[in-house]
């Protein structure tokens, strides 16, 4: 089932008085079926973060269409719009955007505390989730008291209390040392395996490798597409690494 | 050689550079400085001009101007220190980066001395030049206020400008000496490290409450309960004292357990608006109650000497009218042989009496030997003298007695003189000559009335006073309005000239005199309650700068899980409605309080209608509200630029 479809997505940034324009997107393409799993790659400036943004409802595109089940989120208004990403999507960040004022749990209640949900609800849906994401030990701690790993898995908590239809990461693992990163992964591909549709912008070819598709974009087009089907971790490995030489050395597929 | 020669530059312009690019916060403690300063300075300017205690009446003057001024510094003192460890928080970043790049704490701290250095000659500059510029108008507001003849010059005094250089020289190193501390004990990464750690809880919370409220309750104990003697500046300073450390207690610990309790009530916290403000309101917990009981603490302080300032405006008359029965009031130690000039006089009337001070327990009256033990002022006349003085006749037999006060109604059955007892026949509504008043419960002297000389001199012997008897005697005068001035100039020179002349009084240099202390305290008032508003606007406006930059990364973070730009709105309206009221609260309840004691200090000076004071304190709290609703709306526009930015 067809989730989420991009159609010629343009982001064209201007100077104020227009002199300098610069195509962060040029007309983008694809789609996102129900449950896929997609690594997005790309350099610095690539436009990667552009699109993010854009799918986050946080930026608009100069021209395009982006539809999440057959509407046209485009066309929400602004004041629809923050409504439509708390129920919608789910959000992991690098630097994980935790607030300091609120404690782990309360942290993970945020979006369903702001969307008005009752609090047994949230109660139940809480205790599920950190247990499987093993911070259940965590709750009444501050972001402040927790490692890096511990704080992303509270902010994967967060974004999935909510049970988004799409989780948006942006370089999940960015600040995190291996072995968390590791963890995280494994987390992810959990959450995939349980249905979850996520999308992942993310510079480390380790975390791709976790895909079930890997998007390239290199000056804001879609360079290439790497499907994982059936193959190993090692040959993916081998294979993102080659498709990114030759988006650097700027050679063709 | 070179290198040395670039970095001598280098540091005043990064001083000058931190100043300039942090103006919106320096701008605001630079005006408050210089404002400090202009008044300071026309204080002290009027303290030191000589020329004004050439003026009859001005003996108020000097002492009001110098109570003003330790007022002022002493109140300047905790706002500069608040205030500079506001801005130097603000700075620790820029600070940071600078010892990063290569500045040593050296440098920072020669560079921090030329920001104290600019900031105080700019406060300086500004303040005195301001001085200079309005002093005059400034003084002449104060003679006009007062009554006092205008054609005064003001004067420039050197003492004046060292004064104020040197006091302002003192706070300013104060701040440096508590930034240079504040610097040298910081790591970069420390400094670098934005505050991101939440309040540590207060500990002993509820012992820390109850100890507040009953600090507070021994501050409006004393307030209420304070007798007006000796120790009443003691008490009053106490009182202070007690009800600021109390406002603070019961603001943080007060804070904290409400917002644990609102936190532990789920149903009510995890509401959308709740959430994000008792949360955020929990984790500055200390900043944020200290703020607020500086709000209230200043709030407290406008409000009282705003009211003082009212009451005194409106109470001037009262105070005239209830001491001035009469035009003019001549006592001699003996009667007068010579006769008294009366042209211009509509009446006269003669009173002799004696005045004794005595010890009072209930309507026992009693000698005392000790010369500290607070005595009431005893009057005796006899039947005949009470009635020469023009008032009805009475008919006292032996062992009664007529009585009384120009204050509150003594309401005896009978008196006790030493070990006799008197029947008190009548409480007299009125005597020729003397204004009564309810609210008089501190100058009031009681007058008894007794048969005849006889019973007098018995009584007196009783009393242990023995000898010959020390009559005074007191002329009234009530005089045409036509050439009262000249009469009573003539009167008070013909006084002059009797022997035995122990006082003369009249109306007109009793205006003048009340008119020339109460001008000095509106003077003052106004004065200083510009400053402390001055104060006020300024925590205020800090406050919300500080918070502002505290949750501008909290509403972000929000805005990105989904909250809406409405809804970020009204959240902020419902944190500023949840603290929007306390400081507001507490302020009025202190002032209720403290009326109690402004009553009982006003009747010492004369001021006995209540109804004064307390209107004046309905319309100063109504007025009041409107300044700190307008100002709290005022500033927390500033927030919300900063938390949207």
């Amino acid at each position: 089932m067809l989730l989420l479809e991009i159609k010629n997505l343009d982001k064209i940034y201007s100077s104020r008085l227009g002199l300098n324009k610069v195509q962060a997107l040029d007309s983008i393409s694809f789609s996102i079926e129900q449950g896929e799993y997609i690594a997005v790659m790309g350099e610095s400036g690539s436009g990667k973060t552009t699109l993010l943004n854009i799918l986050a409802t946080i930026d608009r595109p100069t021209s395009g269409e982006v539809i999440l089940e057959g509407e046209n989120i485009l066309g929400l208004k602004q004041s629809q719009l923050s409504a439509f990403r708390r129920d919608n999507l789910g959000f992991v960040f690098q630097d994980f955007n935790l607030l300091d004022t609120l404690s782990i749990e309360d942290n993970i209640y945020l979006p369903m505390v702001l969307a008005g949900e009752s609090f047994g609800d949230m109660e139940e849906r809480m205790k599920a989730l950190t247990k499987r994401l093993g911070i259940e030990n965590l709750l009444k701690k501050y972001p402040y008291e927790v490692s890096g790993g511990q704080k992303q898995r509270t902010a994967v908590a967060r974004a999935l209390i909510t049970r988004p239809k799409l989780v948006l990461a942006d370089e999940p693992t960015g600040a995190l040392d291996s072995k968390s990163s590791e963890h995280l992964l494994e987390l992810f591909s959990e959450i995939h395996k349980g249905g979850q549709t996520i999308l992942m912008v993310t510079h480390s070819i380790k975390a791709a490798c976790h895909a079930s598709r890997v998007l390239f974009i290199r000056d804001g087009k879609i360079f290439n597409q790497i499907y994982r089907g059936v193959n190993s971790y090692e040959k993916m490995y081998k294979k993102i690494s080659e498709t990114l030489t030759s988006l650097q050395v700027g050679g063709e597929f | 050689m070179v290198k040395k020669k670039k970095k001598r530059h280098l540091l005043p312009v990064l001083a000058i550079n931190g100043i300039l690019k942090n103006n919106s916060i320096y701008g605001p403690y630079i005006f408050a400085g210089a404002f400090a300063v202009f008044v300071f300075f026309t204080l002290s300017s009027i303290i030191v001009n000589d020329l004004v205690y050439t003026l009859p009446y001005s003996g108020y003057i000097k002492v009001l101007m110098m109570i003003g001024l330790v007022v002022l510094g002493i109140i300047l003192v905790p706002f500069l220190l608040y205030t500079n460890s506001f801005l130097i928080k603000q700075r620790k970043k820029e600070l940071a980066l600078y010892t990063i790049l290569g500045l040593g704490k050296k440098h920072i701290s020669i560079m921090l001395l030329i920001e104290t250095l600019v900031i105080y000659l700019v406060v300086l500059f500004g303040g005195i030049t301001t001085g200079l510029v309005l002093g005059k108008f400034m003084f002449i507001l104060l003679l006009n206020l007062s009554g006092l003849d205008l054609h005064i010059q003001f004067e420039l005094n050197g003492k004046a400008f060292l004064n104020t250089m040197v006091f302002f020289l003192i706070l300013y190193l104060f701040t440096l000496i508590k930034n240079l501390v504040s610097v040298y004990r910081l790591t970069p990464s420390e400094l670098m490290r934005s505050h991101k750690e939440n309040d540590r809880e207060p500990r002993f919370a509820v012992l820390r409450g109850s100890i507040g409220v009953i600090v507070l309750c021994g501050g409006y104990w004393i307030a209420i309960n304070s007798k007006v003697d000796g120790f009443i500046f003691t008490n009053f300073f106490l009182a202070i004292i007690f009800v600021i450390i109390g406002t603070y207690c019961i603001f943080k610990a007060g804070l904290h357990v409400l917002l644990t309790k609102m936190r532990k009530n789920k149903r009510f916290y995890y509401k959308a608006q709740n959430f994000i403000t008792v949360s955020g309101i929990h984790q500055r917990i200390n900043k944020s109650s200290t703020s607020l009981s500086n709000m209230c603490i200043y709030s407290t302080m406008i409000i009282i000497t705003l009211l003082c300032t009212v009451s005194l405006f409106f109470g001037m008359t009262h105070i005239v009218n209830y001491r001035y029965a009469y035009d003019v009031e001549m006592i001699f130690e003996n009667q007068v042989t010579s006769s008294i000039p009366m042209e211009n006089v509509k009446q006269f009337n003669k009173m002799v009496y004696i005045d004794l001070s005595l010890v009072q327990e209930e309507n026992h009256f009693s000698v005392s030997e000790d010369e500290y033990a607070p005595k009431e002022k005893v009057r005796f006349l006899t039947q005949e003298q009470y009635e020469e003085f023009g008032n009805e006749s009475l008919n006292l037999e032996d062992g009664e007695v007529a009585v009384f006060t120009n204050g509150p109604d003594l309401n005896f059955k009978e008196i006790h003189l030493g070990d006799q007892t008197f029947t008190v026949t009548e409480e007299l509504e009125k005597i020729v000559g003397v204004n009564k008043s309810y609210g008089n419960v501190y100058l009031n002297v009681i007058y008894v009335i007794l048969k005849n000389e006889k019973m007098v001199e018995n009584t007196f012997h009783e009393l242990g006073i023995d000898g010959k008897l020390a009559y005074k005697t007191k002329y009234i005068v009530m005089l045409n309005e036509e050439n009262k001035v000249e009469t009573i100039e003539k009167l008070s020179l013909w006084t002059s000239q009797q022997p035995g002349m122990l006082s003369f009084d009249d109306v007109i240099s009793g205006e003048a005199d009340t008119k020339s202390m109460a001008g000095g305290l509106l003077f003052l008032g106004i004065f200083c309650g510009i400053v402390f508003l001055i104060c006020f606007l300024i925590i205020m406006y800090y406050k919300q700068i500080s918070e502002g930059h505290d949750d501008r990364y909290n509403f972000w973070v929000m805005q990105k899980v989904g909250l809406s730009d409405g809804e970020v709105k009204s959240t902020i309206r419902r944190q500023i409605m949840t603290v929007f009221f306390i400081p507001l609260l507490f302020a009025t309840i202190h002032t209720l309080v403290a009326i109690q004691m402004i009553v009982r200090l006003f009747a010492v000076i004369g001021l006995f209608e209540e109804s004064v004071i307390v209107l004046s304190s309905i319309g100063v709290i109504v007025f009041y509200i409107f300044i700190y609703m307008f100002s709290y709306l005022k500033t927390s526009k500033t927030y919300y630029r900063i938390v949207r930015m």
